[in-house]
């Protein structure tokens, strides 16, 4: 059976001014100008063509048109907005995925050498009280002093210290109080 | 003797568009065989001969543009009407946009427009099938106009419109009701 027929036997019960309309009518009564189709076709290979030729012209830069259109597509705010939360979301997926050498080797660079105490130390030598000093010195120092300390010799005492009696004084308990 | 541009099967038109320097051949082929199928479909959507010639060609350089990349996983035949199908819809919603006419006043202006235009020549019957196609939701009238006036299968209108079937039938149904209700308070 045809579809036609199917169309017909369906429309049966349910439409018969549907059906009467199918077997008497040929057309819908819409018309084209004459030579209509044969001009249509010229139309639209003439389009076709021009479309290729440019295509030729144009080839290398097809590409550069192609990624500024993406581009643009990429800048309109919403998908913007979605691809800086995504990098933000990988930026921090790989600083928190780190192993901790990188924080050991940030505590290593800001951990001080002896050098640097020493210079901070002098630098800011009139920040710690004297008395402190004196005292700290002593109790760490008392058996090797030969004379006994004073606001006045404390700065020689000082710069005589060599590395490791600042190590000393740093890790002595009087120190730490 | 010279074959019938009908007879020429799908893949032949296919093969030949897709072989380097013959594109253009088979394209003139492909616009042998449906230009004007595809025409009067998109015709009995828009109505108007002037709305009719601009969607047609809209929709063969689109059909062009994409040819080379037609999977063969529809028929050719479905697929060059999805997308004068497409084609047209987009045109009818655009207009749509701009004017602010109900279904009924369309309706009316239709039937004048109809009567005033050169390039239709239809009797009355033919004029108020016109009028009541008009009536319907769009969907309902590509379904109906795709299985009474295409006498497409359910099958292949599934392809065109990417609907269920069921979902088609009961389209169908419905348009057909209103249209044969329409037709008889004439």
């Amino acid at each position: 059976m045809s579809e036609r027929e199917n169309i017909l036997n369906e429309l049966k019960d349910i439409a018969p001014e549907l059906v009467k309309f199918k077997e008497e009518q040929s057309g819908t009564g819409f018309e084209v100008p004459p030579r209509y189709f044969r001009d249509l076709q010229q139309v639209v290979m003439q389009e076709i063509q021009v479309e290729a030729k440019q295509k030729k012209l144009n080839g290398p830069a097809v590409w550069w048109q192609t990624f500024v259109q993406n581009l643009q597509t990429v800048l309109q705010p919403k998908p913007a907005f979605a691809l800086a939360t995504i990098a933000l979301l990988i930026a921090a997926g790989i600083w928190y995925s780190q192993p901790d050498s990188t924080l050991d080797q940030l505590g290593t660079e800001m951990a001080l050498n002896d050098d640097d105490l020493e210079a901070y130390v002098m630098a800011n030598i009139d920040d710690f009280e004297t008395d402190v000093l004196i005292d700290m010195y002593a109790e760490t120092f008392l058996e090797e002093a030969e004379e006994p300390v004073t606001e006045d010799n404390l700065e020689e005492l000082l710069q005589e210290m060599d590395d490791e009696d600042f190590e000393e004084l740093w890790e002595s308990e009087s120190f730490k109080e | 003797m010279q074959t019938a541009v009908a007879d020429i099967k799908d893949e032949q038109i296919l093969n030949l568009i897709q072989r380097e320097g013959e594109q253009e051949r088979g394209f003139k082929l492909l616009l042998d065989k449906y230009q004007e199928r595809l025409y009067w479909h998109i015709r009995k959507l828009v109505i108007d001969h002037e709305d009719a010639n601009d969607v047609i060609q809209n929709c063969l350089i689109k059909v062009f543009r994409g040819i080379q990349r037609f999977q063969g996983n529809s028929s050719l035949y479905t697929w060059l009407y999805r997308i004068a199908t497409n084609e047209s819809i987009t045109f009818l919603n655009k207009k749509k946009k701009t004017g602010t006419d109900s279904l009924d006043n369309e309706a009316l202006l239709l039937g004048e427009k109809l009567k005033a235009d050169v390039y239709f020549d239809g009797n009355e019957i033919q004029l108020a099938l016109q009028k009541a196609l008009c009536l319907l939701p769009q969907k309902q009238r590509v379904v109906f106009q795709l299985r009474y006036f295409e006498e497409m299968s359910y099958q292949q209108m599934s392809e065109v419109l990417e609907t269920s079937v069921g979902g088609l039938k009961a389209s169908y149904h419905h348009a057909v009701k209103k249209i044969e209700k329409a037709l008889k308070a004439r």
